[in-house]
């Protein structure tokens, strides 16, 4: 088993179909596919003994296609091509007998043609549905270990599945067409519309009892549900343990859609019979599309902001504004307040001496930047000075250190924008430090005039 | 129902007997107050057959006590109660706490019931896709819909102006919902009979219009 899965596992159907060719071996075109359901359909009908026919069969029904597609799609071939055509449905569709000189339907042919067939048919068969799950929650029940469970899963769950999935979805797609069908009827204006919708009404309540006997036969599954939970018990194979997840995921998700079908008929439902009375009066209906197209056309905004129904029509009340109740209340969890644990931080004295230098350490700073600022002002008094001079003397005087220097220059930014006698021109003009070349500020010029 | 006899009878006040009253009647008389339209739909059963069972005693005590009537629209499984604020000034809520539907929820009332019951899209629950529908279905109304929606001169379908109209969609929808017009849930929408409310108002405007196009010009 495992190495099964492995290769399922690696398969990758995009890239197999996109082989050459391989798409339409698989899809044959109309022409060739019609007639594979031509073939089909007499096969099922006993016209050919044992289902085998003869090639002359096969031209017959590559000729008769053109009858059911357009005459565009039609390729008008000689007989001559039929050959081609035949070679390449002998992949996929057609088993050639040479001894006999006959051919018969592949499976591929068969499994293509019923599951067009049933699709179109929609042949709805619950109580079907019902025979099967029973029959599946029989042999569930009698599987002793992983390896039986696994097999189940495979062999008869995996061949139940797109059955089931099948009915229901035929129930979706009918719902659709309903829809479009009441959507058709937009068009209609004669007094037939009546009919149609009562017949779709008609229909949409079969749907209706279809959803509910689908949803009994799939109580069964219910069980089955349960009874493979209580296997997961004996299952140590990981592999399997995720197989009966798989399963069991489907049972929710077909139960939703079933839900979703439910829904989907109660809303459109009421609809239709709502419309039923409004089609006594039409012209009711043609007024409003009226009255919807003059508001439209004669409502004005009044400065470009509020909306102004046309004169005479006025707008109404339909409710008043929610009523606001002061809500006086007592919160438990304020009164009292709940105790909390209260950490007391342990002291560290090193840290406490570093933090104490760190702090002195600035406060001196501070000291100096308003020294350097006196000493630069009381010069400026005197005559303009060029700030780079200081600068760098500054840094100079704390061995390379920038950080005095910087903060005398931002102090003497801050002083420069409040102190209305100090003036600082910014020049573009581009000084750098005779000693490190890393070192350069633009020219401020400062005066101070006394 | 105008009999003052009957009002003051212990009768008339049949509902507050009724078991039923002590868990349902403070909440529909919230709610009625609050304009919520009820009918015979899933979420609002109880409330609807409540108010179907007391229907005329619930009217006496709203008349009396409020001015105003417990009145009922929709036919058959269709039928819906509300408390009718505007037929006459005397109701006993006061001004300041009634509130009238915007002129665009107006608006945009008119066009879901266009698109839902004339246009018959049934099936058409998704929000988003009803204010596509608004904005796209309708080229003979788009120009004005731009125009009063979205404000803006040019009727070029921008993503400005889409997002305008859409939220504006939206509003309305949520209005309707506080009036039991509408249910909604995230992008799921879907309208009660009482939408058919909107149309009753304006009947006599409907019916007349072409007097009111007369009177434009």
């Amino acid at each position: 088993m495992p190495s099964q899965h492995q290769s399922v596992d690696n398969f990758d159907l995009l890239h197999e179909i996109g082989k050459e060719g391989t798409y339409h071996l698989l899809y044959p075109p109309p022409q060739a596919g019609l007639a594979i359901l031509a073939l089909y359909q007499k096969v099922k009908s006993g016209a050919f003994p044992q289902g085998r026919f003869k090639e002359a069969e096969i031209y017959t029904a590559l000729e008769n296609s053109k009858y059911l597609i357009n005459a565009d799609e039609y390729n008008r071939l000689p007989q001559l091509k039929f050959n081609s055509i035949i070679s390449d449905l002998q992949v996929y569709f057609l088993r050639y007998d040479s001894d006999e000189q006959l051919y018969t339907l592949k499976d591929y042919a068969d499994s293509f043609c019923k599951h067009a067939e049933e699709t179109l048919l929609a042949n709805f068969n619950p109580t079907q549905i019902e025979v099967i799950c029973n029959d599946l929650r029989i042999k569930l029940e009698g599987c002793a270990d992983q390896d039986q469970v696994s097999q189940w899963i495979h062999t008869f769950f995996h061949a139940f599945k797109p059955i089931m999935k099948s009915q229901v979805y035929k129930l979706e797609r009918q719902i659709d067409q309903s829809v479009q069908e009441i959507r058709a009827t937009t068009q209609l204006e004669d007094t037939s519309i009546i009919d149609i919708l009562k017949s779709i009404d008609k229909k949409l309540d079969t749907l209706r009892s279809q959803n509910d006997e689908l949803r009994s036969a799939f109580r069964e599954m219910k069980t089955i549900n349960n009874v493979l939970e209580d296997r997961l018990a004996i299952v140590s194979d990981v592999k399997i343990a995720d197989d009966i997840s798989d399963v069991r995921r489907f049972f929710p998700e077909i139960k939703y859609t079933l839900n979703l079908i439910d829904k989907r008929l109660d809303r459109i439902q009421p609809k239709l019979r709502q419309f039923f009375g409004m089609l006594n009066k039409p012209s009711f209906n043609v007024k409003v599309e009226k009255f919807l197209k003059f508001i439209l056309a004669h409502s004005t905004l009044q400065n470009n902001k509020k909306i102004i129904l046309p004169s005479g029509v006025p707008i109404f009340r339909f409710r008043r504004e929610a009523s606001n109740f002061t809500i006086f209340e007592r919160r438990e969890d304020l009164f009292p307040p709940t105790p909390r644990l209260r950490i007391k931080p342990t002291e560290n004295i090193a840290e406490k001496e570093k933090g104490i230098a760190s702090a002195r350490r600035h406060l001196s700073m501070y000291k100096q930047v308003e020294d350097y600022i006196g000493l630069i002002i009381a010069e400026a008094t005197l005559t303009e000075v060029c700030f780079s001079n200081w600068f760098f003397k500054i840094i100079d005087a704390e061995s390379g250190d920038i950080e005095l220097a910087a903060n005398v220059a931002y102090a003497l930014i801050r002083k420069a924008q409040q102190d209305k006698i100090l003036q600082l021109e910014i020049t573009r003009e581009k000084i750098t430090h005779v000693n490190n070349i890393n070192l350069s500020l633009w020219e401020m010029k400062i005066n101070y005039p006394a | 129902m105008g009999d003052e006899n009957k009002l003051s009878g212990v009768e008339t006040f049949a509902f507050f007997e009724d078991p039923d009253a002590i868990d349902l009647f403070a909440k529909i008389d919230f709610q009625l107050k609050d304009g919520l339209h009820f009918q015979d739909r899933e979420h609002q059963h109880q409330f609807f057959l409540f108010i179907k069972k007391h229907e005329q005693s619930l009217n006496l005590f709203y008349q009396k006590y409020y001015g105003v009537n417990l009145n009922y629209g929709g036919e058959g499984s269709d039928r819906y109660y509300f408390l009718d604020f505007n037929p006459s000034d005397r109701g006993e809520i006061d001004g300041d706490h009634r509130y009238f539907l915007k002129p665009e929820y107006v608006i945009i009332g008119f066009m879901i019931y266009k698109i839902i019951y004339i246009d018959r899209n049934f099936d058409l629950t998704s929000i988003k896709k009803l204010q596509s529908t608004i904005l796209t279905d309708y080229e003979e109304l788009r120009d004005d819909i731009y125009r009063l929606l979205a404000k803006l001169r040019r009727s070029n379908a921008t993503s400005l102006a889409t997002t305008k109209v859409g939220d504006i969609v939206l509003d309305a929808l949520k209005e309707f919902k506080k009036l039991g017009w509408v249910i909604m849930d995230e992008d799921f929408f879907d309208v009660m009979p009482s939408f058919t409310r909107l149309n009753k108002v304006y009947s006599d405007y409907i019916n007349n219009f072409e007097e009111l196009v007369k009177s434009q010009a």
